[in-house]
């Protein structure tokens, strides 16, 4: 698990990894975990070129079926993955808990020619050392990320 | 828990069976390498792959070892296909079939060195990077990307990218057999579509090199290397594609193991017996992945000799060899006293077949198979050349190995200046993404120099020759 957050109630960061990365989230309830995750996976790799608002976006559906948290996360980071790939690059994330168990939400997808790459493209999540919970009063998660 | 290692040879260190191995661990290094090591969680990642099923011999790591996820990278394990031996996609990694190819060009650096930028133009232009870039190759659709599943390489020269003898100097000579494209998700398909003939991101890149030693002069003749002679050599494998039949596969062997009374020590080492539904499907969605790699490459070899007639007016660069380094392949090995069918998982190490081994070309059979070894942005890369005996299953190493992370290597180089310092140094630099260049800063790479010095001393193979870039071209 990270340590502890320091300041703050949710947040991400991305740490080390010999030949990929980390990315580490937390933030007070699930959904706001999965989303820090979400936003740390982007950071990896894009910076969009104009402030917010400014670039054209279209929505796409995000869903993860009910199941283990884990699989929870690898579901909605392999559809940033995979959107990432196909579409364009998702810029924005929305996320609530469904009456199933399960995630739905939507994120904001921008061309990729609206966006600057700055690092590698994340390809694959790893399930090495992946985790997800409950601890000192905040969700967190982990998950080592193939660029 | 500490790993202790055992001198057992040269540049060789055991790892007593202990617990739940089956095996031992085989660890290839020089001295010098091992203080690294031994701080690194690769060595316990080489003692969790020998608790798998059906492994023999030993788990073994490369002298370019460095830590993974499941398996070490530049790790080799082989698992007795008729003994419940089982197969790992974690064992491949993500990236089915990344490997390298080597072309070899009739210019001398001295010609070439005048017109370098040009040529670099040339192929900054042609060869698809970074995000967003698509491909060399727009596929028609889904039918002939079923095709280019099937057929790889063989495939992409029978629809006129290349030439007929390419193939006789690919690995399986350019198709993996036992594709299965109907195995491989739509999701995988979608991501797959627009990437042929692309060089992705991260660790891949194309250089234009030159030969600047010579070690072995026989093999370098066979292999048309002379000090001097310019080559391009390509990294990279089977992009999104590739990743998403790894991510499928993993998943769905985590979800099986329990019914065939597998327990890993981690969630990555997921596996099932090669002969299960889910490890034949693995094994044939993974193939049409290998072949969808052989195919990028040789798709990219076509933009490469297309810039080079362009730019300098010559495109016969003749293909010295394509080779995978992650992989799992079924090949016969003398295991003990008898020849056993084996899942040789080669991740992060390259196949390093010995002169007389009858899956080589008629033409290198007496020599043995190239080994391509890429090494770190901006120094050196290696032709190695498969040594008998050889050893981990006809293995060798598969680049320099990370020592500092990514976020590291980013935090102490700047891109900008580490793209002044090669141009410096007369390497012109063409990169997607400066954080992207920082991070492949050879500071964040193990010296490749003694990497392929201790692969010859440990028998493995033996040093051809050595090649160093005139310019990068980096996803």
């Amino acid at each position: 698990m990270p340590p502890s957050p320091g300041r703050g109630t949710r947040g991400h960061r991305i740490g080390p990894h010999t030949a990929d990365c980390v990315i580490e989230a937390w933030g007070p309830d699930r959904c706001a975990c999965l989303t820090e995750a979400l936003r740390a996976l982007v950071e990896i790799f894009a910076e969009a070129k104009a402030p917010a608002g400014e670039v054209p976006v279209t929505q796409v559906p995000l869903c993860a079926e009910p199941g283990p948290d884990i699989g929870i996360l690898v579901a909605l980071l392999e559809e940033v993955i995979y959107t990432t790939d196909v579409i364009g690059v998702p810029v924005r994330f929305q996320l609530w808990d469904a009456d199933d168990g399960g995630v739905r939400g939507f994120m904001e997808v921008a061309a990729h020619s609206c966006v600057e790459q700055v690092g590698p493209i994340p390809k694959a999540v790893s399930y090495h050392e992946i985790e997800i919970g409950p601890r000192d009063g905040a969700w967190r998660c982990r998950a080592v990320i193939d660029v | 828990m500490t790993v202790r290692l055992v001198a057992d040879g040269a540049d060789r260190w055991r790892i007593d069976a202990t617990g739940a191995m089956r095996v031992p661990g085989v660890v290839f290094a020089p001295g010098s390498l091992l203080p690294d090591l031994a701080e690194e969680r690769a060595l316990m990642q080489v003692v969790n792959v020998a608790s798998l099923p059906g492994i023999v011999e030993a788990s073994y790591a490369m002298p370019d070892v460095h830590w993974g996820y499941g398996f070490p990278i530049g790790g080799v394990a082989a698992t007795d296909v008729e003994r419940g031996g089982v197969v790992s996609p974690g064992g491949v990694g993500f990236d089915i079939s990344c490997g390298v190819r080597l072309l070899v060009s009739p210019l001398d650096a001295d010609e070439l060195r005048p017109r370098v930028e040009d040529v670099m133009d040339e192929l900054d232009a042609r060869v698809p990077t970074g995000l967003g870039s698509g491909g060399v190759w727009e596929l028609d659709g889904e039918a002939e990307l079923s095709d280019l599943l099937a057929g790889g390489s063989r495939y992409v020269v029978e629809r006129g990218l290349g030439v007929p003898s390419d193939l006789d100097r690919c690995e399986d000579r350019g198709c993996l057999a036992g594709a299965e494209p109907a195995l491989v998700s739509e999701h995988a398909r979608a991501r797959g579509l627009h990437q042929v003939g692309s060089l992705g991101s991260g660790n891949h890149f194309l250089e234009v090199q030159w030969v600047d030693r010579v070690f072995d002069e026989t093999a370098a003749a066979a292999f048309r290397l002379h000090r001097g002679r310019v080559c391009v050599m390509i990294h990279c494998g089977s992009r999104g594609l590739g990743h998403q039949v790894c991510s499928d596969h993993v998943r769905t062997m985590l979800g099986a193991m329990a019914r065939f009374g597998i327990d890993v020590p981690d969630r990555q080492l997921a596996c099932a017996p090669v002969e299960s539904p889910e490890g034949s499907a693995y094994l044939g969605a993974m193939a049409a992945a290998a072949n969808y790699a052989r195919a990028n490459r040789q798709v990219l070899t076509a933009a490469v000799r297309g810039a080079f007639e362009r730019a300098v007016g010559t495109r016969h660069l003749d293909l010295l060899y394509d080779v995978s380094h992650n992989l799992a392949k079924l090949e016969w090995h003398v295991v003990g006293e008898g020849r056993r069918l084996l899942c040789v998982h080669r991740k992060g190490a390259t196949l390093a077949l010995p002169p007389g081994h009858a899956d080589l070309p008629d033409d290198l059979r007496a020599i043995g198979q190239p080994v391509l070894v890429p090494g770190s942005m901006g120094t050196a890369s290696y032709v190695l050349v498969g040594a008998e005996p050889g050893g981990a299953f006809h293995s060798a190493c598969h680049g320099a190995g990370r020592t500092l992370s990514r976020h590291e290597a980013a935090r102490r180089v700047s891109g900008a200046g580490l793209r002044r310092e090669l141009q410096r140094r007369g390497i012109a630099v063409r990169a997607a993404s400066a954080r992207g260049l920082a991070e492949e800063a050879p500071m964040a790479y193990k010296d490749v120099d003694e990497v392929v010095a201790s692969c010859e001393r440990s028998g493995l193979a033996r040093r051809v020759a050595r090649l160093v870039p005139l310019g990068v071209v980096k996803g």
